[in-house]
């Protein structure tokens, strides 16, 4: 017998996060984050009404941003463009390593070019990727990144 | 889209980024630029590859979706009902129930912002243009309301669809086949009945066909009892005009179709074919509280203490219902149902076949509307065809009260009853009586014909409860001084509004009487209107459709009417059931009648209909006081 007070999507879908971090370089043994975002995925849909930004201050996070991320992300797997930056600069904030899957947007977007883009090097950049996978995003802070990359793993999996 | 720039050279105004949600259009538009910001931070966005679900018929509408690229369908069944492309937005049907049931699927690959109901109904009770934009009219918006608390309350029974339950697969004969044969089919298949396809081969010969059911009882009534051959076939024996169900109406509607009809198996179709069917005791495998039962009981009462118990059952049941979320008006289908058969019952015990053959037993007031929730006082009454005299009659009648009052109904404060007299007479008195309520109306006069015009036939002969009621409708003339005095306690009694704040007020507030400020206002304020159309009808939501049918009563407010009717019933109804208190024992007294409803217990979504209900009241009286003039 369904139970129609339990959302479907909740119990039988598992979430996913995508985050993105700007910093202040793309080295990220240098870099200092200056604005993480990270938005939870479940089912086709993009939770931006929950998503958490932080935000450097001058003086940089503020003290509780590592824990609150911490429990944001969970063990929930993280989806990202270019995600060992910013799951790097993640783990220098909560100051332990993050454990979770990781899926690299970049990667699955390869894999998939490259069945048909023999003769040319495939272009992996991020607005490359966007206007080819036509996502309605523009990539043009660390939540639009996020947000981008949880789009195109929604498009790129077949979801969305 | 197709190619985007990306020299990122020269710094130009931002133009909105594409995901960006487009306020400027109605209804959004209504916001304020603060409002304008909470929204786009609290929408989500999904995306849907084509043909994928965006929101199936059982998932919960937990949001209104607003297309911004792509289509999306909206299909009823298997139909395509609506193609929903951008800008566009879905759907406010599901998020506050009602309609058919739907899904959405898109057509394309789609994306759509997703706007989480909490943050819509934070925005419309913030700004009310927009909310009522949005959530649109009041029956919507109860509707809303309504549907909160059903997912709040509701249990597998009041959702559960006749899909779900166990169906026995529907098993034909032909026609031409023997008794034998059908007896045979249904060993065989462990069934106890057949579906018999007959093209009435005789008469007319042509191949018209029809489908009847032969069950294991016909079988023995015909081969055992009547003695025919088993080589007989079966068309012309087998019973056709069978009840028939949707596959995907609630289980509950059939139940209320076997009780009504008083049967243990419906046939149930889908795209008008039959698929399969119903038995009673698979519904009633799947229903706690066997209402189906207590029906049985009645019918097999051999006693008025047989009858007496399932009377006493009857509450339990009503609490059952309650308490798993069934919606108040097929309670009160069910419960009237199960009332009338309990006085025919009684009636029909009591009264030898004679006397059943000459007169008619009504029922009036609520229990006449089939507005019944509980066992409320006795209104009934006995008309006797004109010069039949019954010499034991005044013991009978008696009997007949006494024992109602000993299953829980209580004794006419106005004495309307059948032991008095004046309610059981010769069909010549009640038309006498008729003429002096028309033409010589006073308080008593006025109040005796508005429950006699809500008057229904139980047990007897219906034809004389029709003739009367028909010498009632051809007394009114169209006299306006008659019906401003018969719809005039309509505003008898005061309903408050207004000074909500102070009403609602944990400290002040006083107890409302729910049926005086409103209940009673919408039934008498309709039966007014019902009978200066001379109308039939006899239940207050079907007399308020015959108005709107007929263009006496605005669609919309007719519609209003229908919903604050039902919830007023159903806070009332709660009230009741709640109030009743744990200890004294007797089912009866613990269903005390107490119309009083506290706003301050009331939780805050009752409260809130409680409101609205109570303001759509005032505005109706206002609407009857302006129709009958009654401020002249």
């Amino acid at each position: 017998m369904p139970t129609p007070t339990t959302p479907a999507h909740a119990s039988t879908q598992e979430e996913r996060v995508a985050i993105h971090c700007d910093a202040t370089s793309f080295d990220a043994t240098r870099a200092e984050p200056l604005r993480i975002a990270a938005i939870r995925l479940r089912g086709h849909r993009i939770l931006t009404g929950s998503a958490l930004i932080l935000h450097a201050e001058e003086d940089g996070f503020p003290t509780d941003a590592g824990a609150r991320l911490a429990a944001f992300l969970g063990d929930r797997p993280l989806i990202g463009y270019f995600l060992d930056f910013s799951a790097t600069l993640a783990e220098r904030l909560i100051g332990a390593p993050l454990p979770n899957e990781r899926i690299e947007v970049s990667g699955l977007y390869y894999d998939r070019k490259i069945k048909t883009a023999l003769k040319h090097a495939v272009d992996l950049r991020l607005d490359r990727m966007i206007a080819d996978l036509d996502l309605p995003v523009r990539a043009d802070d660390a939540q639009g990144t996020a947000l981008a990359a949880a789009m195109a793993w929604l498009r790129l999996t077949g979801r969305g | 889209m197709t190619d985007r720039s990306h020299d990122s050279g020269t710094p130009a105004p931002i133009p909105p980024a594409p995901i960006d949600f487009d306020s400027d259009r109605p209804p959004f538009d209504l916001l304020t630029p603060d409002q304008r910001a909470a929204l786009a931070d609290a929408l989500d966005i999904g995306m849907y590859a084509k043909g994928s679900v965006v929101l199936g018929r059982d998932d919960p509408a937990d949001a209104l979706f607003i297309v911004l690229r792509g289509s999306v369908q909206e299909r009823h069944g298997g139909e395509v009902a609506a193609l929903h492309g951008p800008g566009d937005s879905f759907d406010l049907a599901a998020l506050y129930g009602g309609g058919p049931v739907r899904s959405f699927v898109a057509a394309e690959d789609s994306v759509c912002h997703l706007f989480p109901r909490p943050a819509l109904e934070g925005l419309a009770r913030e700004n009310p243009a927009f909310g009522a934009a949005v959530l649109g009219d009041f029956a919507q918006r109860m509707r809303a309301l309504a549907a909160e608390r059903t997912n709040r309350e509701m249990t597998a029974l009041t959702m559960a669809r006749i899909r779900q339950a166990y169906l026995h697969p529907p098993l034909f004969v032909a026609g031409s086949a023997s008794l034998r044969d059908a007896a045979d089919t249904m060993k065989r298949n462990k069934a106890s009945s057949v579906l018999v396809r007959d093209t009435a081969a005789g008469g007319n010969g042509s191949g018209e066909e029809r489908i009847g059911i032969l069950t294991g009882t016909d079988l023995r009534d015909r081969v055992v009892l009547e003695g025919r051959p088993v080589d007989e076939p079966v068309g012309p024996l087998a019973r056709y005009g069978l009840l028939t169900i949707d596959r995907d109406d609630l289980l509950f509607n059939a139940l209320v179709l076997m009780t009504k009809h008083a049967v243990r198996r419906v046939v149930v179709t889908e795209n008008g074919a039959v698929v399969g069917l119903l038995g009673q005791s698979d519904l009633l495998a799947a229903l706690s509280n066997h209402s189906q039962v207590i029906g049985v009981q009645v019918e097999q009462a051999t006693s008025p203490e047989d009858l007496r118990q399932a009377s006493l059952s009857i509450v339990a049941l009503i609490r059952t219902l309650h308490a798993t979320g069934v919606k108040v008006a097929f309670i009160a289908d069910l419960v009237t149902e199960l009332n009338r058969r309990i006085f025919r019952k009684l009636f029909e015990l009591l009264a030898p076949p004679d006397l059943l053959d000459n007169s008619c037993l009504i029922v009036m007031g609520s229990e006449g509307r089939g507005e019944q929730l509980l066992k409320t006082d006795q209104d009934n009454g006995l008309i006797l065809r004109d010069g039949y005299v019954f010499p034991d009659l005044p013991e009978i009648v008696a009997a007949f009260a006494r024992h109602l009052v000993s299953f829980g109904y209580p004794p006419c404060p106005g004495n309307i009853m059948v032991s008095n007299p004046d309610w059981t007479r010769p069909l010549a008195g009640y038309k006498d009586a008729i003429f002096h309520w028309i033409h010589h109306p006073d308080e008593a006069a006025a109040m005796n014909l508005a429950i006699f015009y809500d008057a229904a036939a139980v047990a007897g002969d219906a034809s004389l409860l029709d003739e009367a009621k028909g010498y009632l409708l051809s007394r009114l003339q169209d006299n306006q001084m008659f019906f401003s005095q018969f719809a005039r306690p309509t505003l008898a009694f005061d309903t408050p509004s207004g000074l909500f704040a102070a009403l609602f007020e944990r400290r002040r507030a006083e107890p409302v009487d729910i049926k005086k400020a409103g209940v009673f206002p919408i039934v008498h304020g309709v039966r007014a209107l019902a009978l200066e159309k001379h109308m039939t009808e006899t239940n207050t939501v079907a007399r308020i459709w015959a108005l709107a049918e007929m263009g006496a009563l605005d669609r919309k407010l007719a519609g209003e009417l229908t919903e604050a009717f039902a919830i007023l019933s159903t806070i009332r109804l709660k009230a009741r059931v709640e109030s009743g208190g744990e200890g004294t024992g007797d089912p009866a007294a613990e269903l005390a009648i107490d119309n009083m409803v506290h706003p301050d217990r009331l939780g805050k979504l009752d409260r809130d209909q409680f409101k609205d209900c109570l303001a759509l009241v005032k505005s109706f009286k206002e609407t009857i006081a302006y129709h009958f003039r009654l401020n002249h």
